[in-house]
């Protein structure tokens, strides 16, 4: 009876740690601009991911519009959830700088300058933009793993690195994060 | 030896729960004061902060989003529209600890839109980009040194200084490559076209 429990237990463990699909590791180059994705060089090594807010209720909103515009798109693959700061390191903020001319910005930092530890992702309270939504889900896919794309043919994918108003993620960006995940 | 396996279980589950209890509890001074989320955030932002500007956590990558500005508001935003060549790297540098910027020498060709300030007397500038090369945004790259642009620029002063800054990032910004023109983008559907003609282009529309 030990024996079966204890056989239980072991594959209870081995199922959490090997179903989660994760991914520990930064992937070479992929994507290209006509192919209308491209890896950003590295990616949040999960499909689930935790934050703490460090901003306003108004940018915190305008966050969650994007997470739940991004989880929805992606068929909820992917889920971001808000936690208490004593618990995760990735944040959200918002930042006033009139001389800085980009509208929101994600980065990803690490100790061992290889794979991210944590992420923040930034919007700049002095601008005004077309989409808040559409940029906060913009900078959500920076974090799985999807870089800009800028040329015009490209313009209708939620990567479009310029904030051009309402884009959906779309086939190709889907089956892109399904490639990196 | 059912009883004492009861009492093990027992005192473990009361003891997760109770450990559960605990981690969520919140955090109170020797005074009686809590902290409130906010706070605890705010603090643990500054924490966070603290790592990058010491070295001890460094930002290994970098995008931003900039805005789409028409035609119509890239030249009514900007101050002054020149032809030139990036000729120098004059500084480079942080502010708030992780907010890039690189100031760069550009000398004037010509000038399309000036001011009174700003005019074919002066034929440097010092121009303001977004990144640094420590922390360079990958799709808006810096200025290259000895390569020709368009740029439009806005004055924007701030306490006791003037800088200038390319209107909307990538809007502002026309690479020339081979005697074309190039914009990240391709913004305003102008890629591809000689500098003669977007330089006709540009005159045009200062005057509409």
């Amino acid at each position: 009876m030990n024996k079966k429990r204890g056989a239980l237990f072991l594959s209870f463990i081995a199922f959490i740690l090997f179903s989660t699909n994760v991914s520990s590791h930064n992937l070479s180059a992929m994507g290209s601009e006509s192919a209308g994705w491209i890896y950003v060089g590295s990616h949040w090594p999960g499909r689930t991911t935790y934050y703490f807010d460090s901003t306003s209720d108004t940018w915190l909103q305008r966050f969650k519009n994007g997470e739940s515009k991004f989880e929805s798109e992606s068929g909820y693959k992917f889920n971001l959830y808000q936690q208490s700061s004593t618990l995760t390191e990735n944040y959200v903020d918002d930042y006033g700088c009139s001389s800085c001319s980009w509208v929101a910005r994600r980065g990803f930092y690490s100790i061992d300058s290889d794979h991210p530890s944590r992420w923040r992702i930034q919007f700049n309270n002095t601008k005004t933009a077309n989409s808040w939504t559409t940029v906060a889900a913009h900078e959500i896919g920076h974090i799985y793993g999807l870089d800009d794309v800028y040329e015009s043919y490209n313009s209708g994918r939620l990567m479009f690195g310029v904030d051009t108003g309402t884009r959906y993620l779309n086939t190709i960006e889907k089956n892109a994060l399904e490639t990196i995940y | 030896m059912r009883k004492n396996k009861k009492a093990f279980w027992g005192l473990a589950v009361f003891g997760f729960g109770l450990s559960i209890t605990l981690y969520f509890a919140e955090d109170s001074s020797p005074h009686g004061n809590s902290l409130t989320e906010e706070q605890i955030a705010e603090a643990k932002e500054a924490e966070l902060e603290k790592r990058v500007a010491t070295g001890e956590e460094i930002e290994i990558s970098t995008d931003a989003i900039f805005p789409f500005l028409t035609e119509a508001e890239l030249y009514a935003e900007a101050d002054l529209v020149v032809l030139g060549t990036v000729s120098s790297l004059l500084h480079e540098y942080m502010i708030d600890t992780d907010v890039p910027f690189s100031e760069f020498s550009f000398t004037v060709d010509k000038y399309l839109k000036s001011n009174k300030n700003y005019n074919s007397s002066k034929k440097e500038l010092n121009i303001t980009q977004d990144g640094n090369t420590l922390s360079e945004f990958e799709s808006y790259p810096l200025l290259e040194i000895g390569k020709q642009y368009v740029l439009f620029l806005k004055i924007h002063s701030e306490e006791d200084s003037e800088k200038l800054l390319i209107v909307g990032g990538p809007n502002g910004r026309y690479d020339i490559e081979n005697g074309y023109m190039k914009q990240i983008g391709n913004l305003h559907q102008l890629n591809g076209i000689s500098i003669d003609k977007f330089l006709t282009h540009i005159e045009r529309k200062l005057t509409e």
